[in-house]
């Protein structure tokens, strides 16, 4: 009875999101997700073919609760073609999507501008997962005196050297799929899976620790289509073996010497998509002299061996991972 | 606790016995003239019939295959090393290559042995990012297992071993890399083995002259453990044809 009551507490206590669209200096339009607190502004980032709800899903682990109990006010972006910014303002679809450089040069910054802002901060907290961590590198390599504060990047890849053959394989296949369309219809594809499962090994890629019915959820809020020159830009880099812009003038792996913000990296010992030793790059590379890497698995001390999809939404993300990355942006 | 102490015993007494001069290697199943030598090194700790699936392998696409176990009274990593060494002389100018598994692989890249080619399977060679819960009680005589949970290392056969290599095991996840190896290289590593996760063996070696690197289950249903990769067909079928080129 006195959970119960908590529970009702808590839910009473964390406010709706408040949603916006903001544009970026480049004329497309970035979505945020506001739940609003009181403390210091943390920006979340999700990750390819996804999300802000990889970060807050209905129903499931939300981060941008735990934020909120934890004083700080969080802000969950969509990049430009991705949930609220599916679509502008006036309805029209982004549905050109854009390549991880287009998310780091133009989105972070707009959505940095705004929240600033809005919030009158001088600096803001920035969690990214996955692609939402290349953002980062990207734009901190654009704009080194951005107004970022303390860093979490969670299973974020940034070292494709030694390529597998099997993943490269992929991603060509995605470059040739590219030419023929701007987007591939990873929402539905996602939704059928859910229900009817798939002859690939769909499940066992993403995640270990995620059970019915938020595993249903989580392919009917999280993901948003795969875009072209995201695909473009990956098959390039993995053709490279290096985390390259699209003129491939630019080395981000090597830019991260720059950074010398506070930097928690996070890594999945059950994390296919990312594996511990392509995110290590971001950790063993980044110029910051208060950094800390913490691979998650059993191997470890934790409850599972999480994969790429439980760091944000696994059963014991809420236990293991979230209050990991709450001490972190707390830390003085 | 009685057991312990007559293992402990046995390991002891078994040095007195030894003798100086052999060295602990034989040819396995048939001995082929002229043909690509190989030699298995043995991880102490873990069972020889780990290794019969490999021998049997090589063996059947005509590889000569040697097996080298190390003497249960071996409590020094020095002493090791020494033994590795040891077969540059025993063989004089004799070309081999040499196939190992787990802390085998970081002992032999240690010992840095004249052979051709070195094939390593699932062996650390850098440290861990995060301390792990591998773990060796100090007042421990002799080891039973790998110094590991068992449901971690997946299906491996062990059997008692000096308590100081169990701490030298824990400590080889704590050391800096390894040093790059005169022979070629060629590295197995599997994202579920806890002994030699992908970023203790292709992160330490990006900058070695020659190496290649494999990932086991980069596609893979499950994620493959330490013990797996002893009877994975697609790993000794990449070794064989490694050794083959």
């Amino acid at each position: 009875m006195i959970g119960w009551w908590i529970s009702v507490a808590v839910a009473v206590a964390v406010p709706e999101p408040e949603l916006h669209r903001v544009e970026t200096s480049d004329g497309s339009y970035v979505g945020l997700s506001h739940r609003p607190g009181n403390g210091e502004p943390v920006l979340v980032v999700h990750g390819i073919s996804s999300n802000h709800r990889c970060w807050d899903l209905e129903g499931g682990p939300s981060l941008a609760i735990a934020l909120h109990e934890a004083g700080f006010d969080p802000w969950l972006l969509d990049l430009r073609g991705h949930g609220l910014a599916e679509v502008d303002p006036n309805g029209v679809r982004q549905s050109r999507g854009g390549s991880v450089d287009d998310y780091g040069k133009y989105d972070v910054p707009a959505a940095l501008d705004f929240v600033i802002q809005e919030t009158g901060a001088e600096r803001v907290h920035y969690v990214g997962h996955s692609m939402g961590g290349m953002v980062l590198a990207v734009a901190l390599n654009h704009q080194p005196d951005l107004p970022v504060d303390r860093l979490a990047v969670v299973g974020t890849p940034m070292d494709f050297s030694d390529p597998d053959r099997s993943t490269h394989f992929l991603m060509r296949a995605g470059r040739v799929g590219s030419w023929f369309v701007r987007a591939l219809p990873s929402p539905w594809a996602a939704a059928v899976h859910a229900r009817f499962g798939s002859p690939f090994p769909v499940d066992e890629m993403l995640f270990n620790d995620i059970q019915s019915p938020v595993r249903e959820r989580m392919y009917d809020q999280i993901v948003s289509p795969l875009y072209a020159r995201e695909l473009r830009q990956l098959e390039t880099v993995g053709r490279l073996g290096a985390f390259v812009d699209v003129n491939r003038s630019e080395d981000y792996l090597a830019s991260l010497e720059k950074i010398r913000h506070p930097t928690l990296v996070l890594a999945g010992r059950g994390d296919r998509i990312a594996p511990p030793d392509r995110v290590a790059a971001f950790y063993l590379r980044i110029g910051s002299t208060e950094k800390r890497m913490v691979v998650a698995g059993k191997s470890t001390g934790f409850e599972v061996d999480y994969g790429h999809l439980d760091l944000p939404l696994g059963a014991h993300a809420d236990e293991e991972i979230f209050p990991l990355i709450v001490d972190w942006l707390a830390t003085e | 606790m009685i057991e312990r102490v007559l293992i402990g015993l046995m390991v002891c007494f078994s040095g007195l016995a030894r003798g100086a001069s052999e060295l602990p290697m034989r040819d396995v199943g048939q001995s082929f003239d002229g043909a690509p030598r190989v030699l298995i090194v043995a991880s102490p700790g873990v069972e020889r019939t780990e290794l019969l699936f490999w021998e049997q392998e090589l063996e059947a696409s005509g590889m000569d295959v040697w097996l080298m176990s190390f003497e249960s009274d071996l409590e020094q990593e020095g002493e090791l090393l020494a033994q590795i060494r040891s077969v540059d002389a025993h063989w004089k100018a004799q070309s081999y290559d040499i196939l190992a598994h787990g802390y085998a692989g970081r002992l032999v890249v240690d010992a840095n042995p004249d052979a051709r080619r070195m094939a390593l399977v699932g062996s650390p060679l850098g440290p861990q990012l995060t301390p792990t819960v591998a773990h060796v009680d100090e007042h421990e005589l002799v080891s039973e297992r790998l110094p590991w949970p068992d449901e971690l290392l997946g299906p491996l056969s062990t059997h008692p071993y000096p308590a100081s290599l169990a701490g030298l095991y824990v400590n080889f996840g704590k050391r800096p890399a390894a040093a790059d190896p005169r022979a070629e290289v060629f590295l197995v590593a599997a994202g579920g083995d806890v002994v030699a996760p992908p970023e203790c063996v292709r992160l330490p070696s990006q900058e070695w002259s020659n190496r290649l690197f494999f990932r086991a289950d980069a596609f893979s249903h499950h994620p493959l453990k330490h013990g797996d990769l002893l009877s994975n067909e697609a790993v000794i079928r990449r070794v064989r044809r490694y050794f083959q080129r």
